[in-house]
């Protein structure tokens, strides 16, 4: 398949015409479209998807509703269609492939899907294709299932990881579309289709041999068992049916909840900061009574350091009349002695009679210590107040509150701090949080885990049912063997259709998963030789894939390589698709939306190298951060067969220029 | 012993304008209550050796008694040991030591919320000097 | 780029059939693959199974005018 052209009227930001062209020199096979985020690129690879398939992708593979692809300024101006067309070749032929989307009439402006009729048109080498076969004819050369293969979404890379996680849901599905590249759905639906067919022989069957005497019972039994099956296969239906509602469900309600993690979360910081504030509301309220009780007592702090002084004044000058009080005894006493000595002639202390050569020396001791006596100022009352006052202030001193109070001031400051800290951030919560319903983001949490349970509980029975079907089919079995008790029997046309059924289902089921080996094979080498080219470690061995298509690098010595860069991601998601484009489907175009976002310079030379051998046509849509001018550009130049600018006009306008 | 003497005053009172800044201080609620500040006035004076004036007319009426602002005579105490009140019995002298601290307090809490930690430093500090 | 969906898909399926159904001729087998092959993308099973059914009948005819 090659495509011609694109031609867009009035499709997204591309009010009136705008027209892609595609390069067809296959030596020169790669159009590259520079555009800056949100001017038109996606809406490019949208354009063509719609063109064949009748949706567009928005952000994380929403579909956008259809009222909302045409041009908002077109619209307002009085235009009331929109229009794709592609032309291109396949198998051969020439094809014209238009899908036109028309406002109904009395719609001013559409506001839904349903204001809006749509009609599609396919010439294949200039004779109309009827309605009905267009779907059928496109899926000859671009399958829907395997179109993410080649309508590449560089922002879906990340899927790509998921692969890697065992039994990820994202990770089965893109399993299922893989083994669709690899023509897998054409065994599994014959294995599907022939086992209807074997239902309707064993239906036969069971007819038949209901009307052979001996085998009435045999067939009866068989009959039930039949029927039993086809009400588990039934149940099966409604149950998977359910079971992809619910998936759906709770999928949705975990994107919404995703989107309002924030809100969540910031509620509860919300909650936890007005807790906080009450908490510190009362701790300051506490803190204040506290504090005013210790302002009535703090006065004696601001007596205590005077009095303390004064105490210490008083300590001395008592300590100095106590040691005058000592000195007069001491002087009293020798006066005393020495009158005694005087008196009696002998020494009061030891005895001995006074000499009369002494006596004169002990008469002036005597005056002398009379003397000192009389120059001796003790004023014992002095004392006795000195003492009086030094008991009074020990009973007023030592009561003061000062530290404490100090500390509670200390306290509070700290809580007036941390209160006016936390209103800052509940006033910003607050403000953050205006136009949110919380209480709604509580139910949703609430009905995602209801629909969880739920899809649990679905599961169970849906493994229920699987298992009973399959008791079912083995009862059925026997009991055909049972029915075939000779020859005249098995020569019965029910029996043999059975025959040629059963064993032709046998086939089908054996060759998915021979199949499924081979090809597991097939996209690990050519994703290897892919990776290789691509990657800077010229000393990596490959890469190995795991039964799910998810790949892991081998370094040098054949060891996984555990950590992997965002790059490195990148590069074994593109490996991945190269590999697919190899082993998969009819040889086509690839057309990647900013696919290079996360790789380096040297990465993006190797890819850009790499790409155009990957593809029949290589259509890359970049912004000027991606591939860098000259500098990458050169490494394609000699493929380049075109390049386009997507240049805004306004907003809701873009125009593509040819450079 | 009693601090008392029958030539001191009965009741404590303030000018009428250093009344109203009494009861200011307590309506902003720099003090529990009115006392707290009448003492802590007292106190204040004391702290800084502060030889007050008289107090001005026109007076209010005896606002306390005596046991209401000293009931364990430690202020009176304090002025005896600490101040040369020039004959003049301590409760008077504490009436006019009243009548400046709370005029003082006044002016501290025109600056916000009364620093106390600020004051009981300042205190610490005089008390070395006097 | 080669196209290696057919050849893949149908080797696995006469590798299969050789072990699981070694007395259906090859022809059917290729016959049948080539109808599923056609309509593996289709959105409707009918066609599809009123052609198996057709083929699967016809070899039965065969087989049972053989016998006889």
């Amino acid at each position: 398949m090659k495509l011609k052209r694109l031609s867009m009227h009035n499709f997204m930001p591309y009010k009136g015409d705008a027209v892609l062209e595609f390069p067809q020199d296959e030596s020169r096979n790669t159009l590259i479209v520079f555009g800056d985020n949100m001017r038109g690129k996606t809406s490019l690879l949208n354009a063509i998807r719609w063109t064949f398939y009748g949706y567009a992708y928005g952000r994380h593979l929403r579909k956008i509703s259809l009222h909302l692809l045409l041009n908002r300024e077109a619209v307002n101006e009085g235009a009331r269609k929109m229009e794709t067309r592609i032309e291109f070749e396949a198998n051969g032929s020439q094809y014209d492939l238009r899908r036109v989307a028309t406002m109904k009439n009395l719609v001013a402006k559409p506001e839904r899907p349903e204001d809006i009729q749509v009609d599609i048109h396919m010439k294949k080498d200039g004779a109309a294709i009827p309605g009905n076969e267009i779907d059928d004819e496109i899926n000859q050369f671009a399958p829907e299932q395997v179109s993410r293969f080649f309508l590449f979404d560089g922002e879906l890379l990340q899927e790509y990881e998921e692969l890697l996680i065992e039994g990820s849901e994202h990770g089965k599905e893109i399993k299922k579309e893989i083994e669709k590249v690899l023509g897998v759905p054409a065994l599994t639906n014959g294995g599907l289709h022939i086992k209807t067919i074997l239902k309707q022989a064993q239906n036969q069957q069971s007819t038949e041999a209901s009307k052979i005497k001996g085998l009435e019972a045999t067939a009866e039994r068989h009959q039930r068992w039949l029927t039993k099956r086809e009400s588990f296969e039934n149940d099966l239906v409604k149950l998977r049916s359910l079971l992809d509602d619910a998936r759906n469900s709770r999928l949705a309600l975990d994107d919404e909840l995703e989107k309002v993690e924030k809100i969540y979360s910031q509620k509860s910081k919300l909650d936890s900061c007005r807790s906080r504030c009450r908490e510190i509301e009362a701790e300051i309220k506490q803190k204040t009574s506290e504090r005013q009780q210790l302002v009535g007592q703090v006065w004696r702090d601001l007596l205590e350091p005077r009095l303390i002084a004064k105490q210490e004044s008083l300590f001395q000058e008592q300590q100095r009349l106590m040691d005058l009080n000592r000195e007069r005894n001491r002087i009293q006493l020798r006066t005393e002695q020495a009158r005694q000595y005087l008196t009696n002639q002998v020494c009061p202390t030891c005895g001995q009679s006074l000499e009369a050569g002494k006596r004169e020396a002990k008469e002036m001791e005597l005056e002398q210590l009379r003397l000192q006596l009389l120059g001796l100022d003790v004023d014992d009352s002095r004392l006795t107040d000195i003492t009086v006052q030094i008991k009074a202030l020990s009973k007023v001193i030592g009561h003061g509150v000062g530290e404490t109070l100090s500390v509670v001031d200390k306290d509070l400051a700290r809580l007036e701090h941390d209160l006016t800290k936390i209103e800052n951030q509940t006033e910003e919560l607050e403000k953050e949080l205006i136009g949110s319903d919380t209480d709604a983001i509580m139910k949703m949490r609430s009905r995602r885990d209801v629909v969880f349970k739920e899809e649990a509980r679905l599961n169970l029975e849906v493994e229920d049912r699987k298992n009973k079907i399959d008791e079912a089919d083995r009862e059925i079995r026997i009991l055909s063997q049972q029915m075939q008790p000779d020859d005249s029997h098995r020569n019965a046309r029910g029996t043999q259709m059975v025959g040629i059924c059963e064993k032709l289902h046998a086939s089908f089921l054996r060759g998915i998963e021979r199949l499924s080996e081979a090809s597991l094979q097939t996209v690990e080498s050519h994703a290897s030789k892919a990776f290789k080219a691509m990657s800077t470690q010229t000393a990596y061995q490959g890469l190995r894939i795991n039964e799910n298509y998810g790949l892991t690098i081998l370094d040098q010595n054949g060891h996984e390589v555990l950590l992997r860069s965002a790059g490195a991601e990148q590069i074994v998601a593109l490996s991945l698709i190269a590999g697919l484009s190899h082993a998969g489907r009819p040889a086509g175009p690839v057309v990647m939306d900013t696919p290079f976002g996360r790789l380096d310079t040297k990465h993006r030379k190797n890819i850009l190298g790499y790409l155009p051998n990957s593809a029949s046509q290589l259509i890359l849509f970049v912004h000027d951060g991606e591939i860098r001018g000259s500098d990458d550009l050169n490494v394609l130049a000699h493929r380049i067969g075109g390049q386009y600018e997507i240049k805004e006009i306004s907003p809701t306008h873009s125009v593509l220029e040819r450079r | 012993m009693s601090m008392y003497t029958s030539e001191d005053l009965n009741k404590f009172s303030l000018s009428e304008r250093v009344h109203a800044k009494l009861k200011r201080l307590q309506e902003e609620e720099h003090f529990p209550e009115m006392r707290d500040a009448y003492r802590f006035g007292i106190a204040l004076g004391l702290s800084r050796g502060i030889v007050p004036p008289e107090i001005g007319s026109p007076k209010s009426a005896g606002i306390y008694s005596i046991s209401q602002i000293d009931p364990d005579q430690s202020i009176a105490l304090a002025i005896n040991l600490l101040m040369d009140t020039e004959n003049l019995p301590p409760y008077r002298w504490a009436e006019r030591l009243a009548e400046w601290g709370i005029e003082e307090l006044s002016r501290e809490s025109e600056k916000g919320q009364i620093d106390f930690s600020k004051l009981l430093a300042e205190a610490k500090e005089n008390a070395k000097d006097i | 780029m080669i196209d290696t969906t057919k050849d893949m898909a149908l080797e696995a399926l006469l590798d299969a059939a050789r072990e699981e159904a070694p007395d259906l001729p090859t022809e059917l087998i290729k016959a049948i693959y080539q109808i599923e092959k056609t309509h593996q993308f289709s959105h409707e099973d009918k066609t599809a199974i009123d052609a198996l059914q057709k083929l699967i009948d016809e070899e039965l005819s065969n087989f049972q005018r053989g016998a006889q």
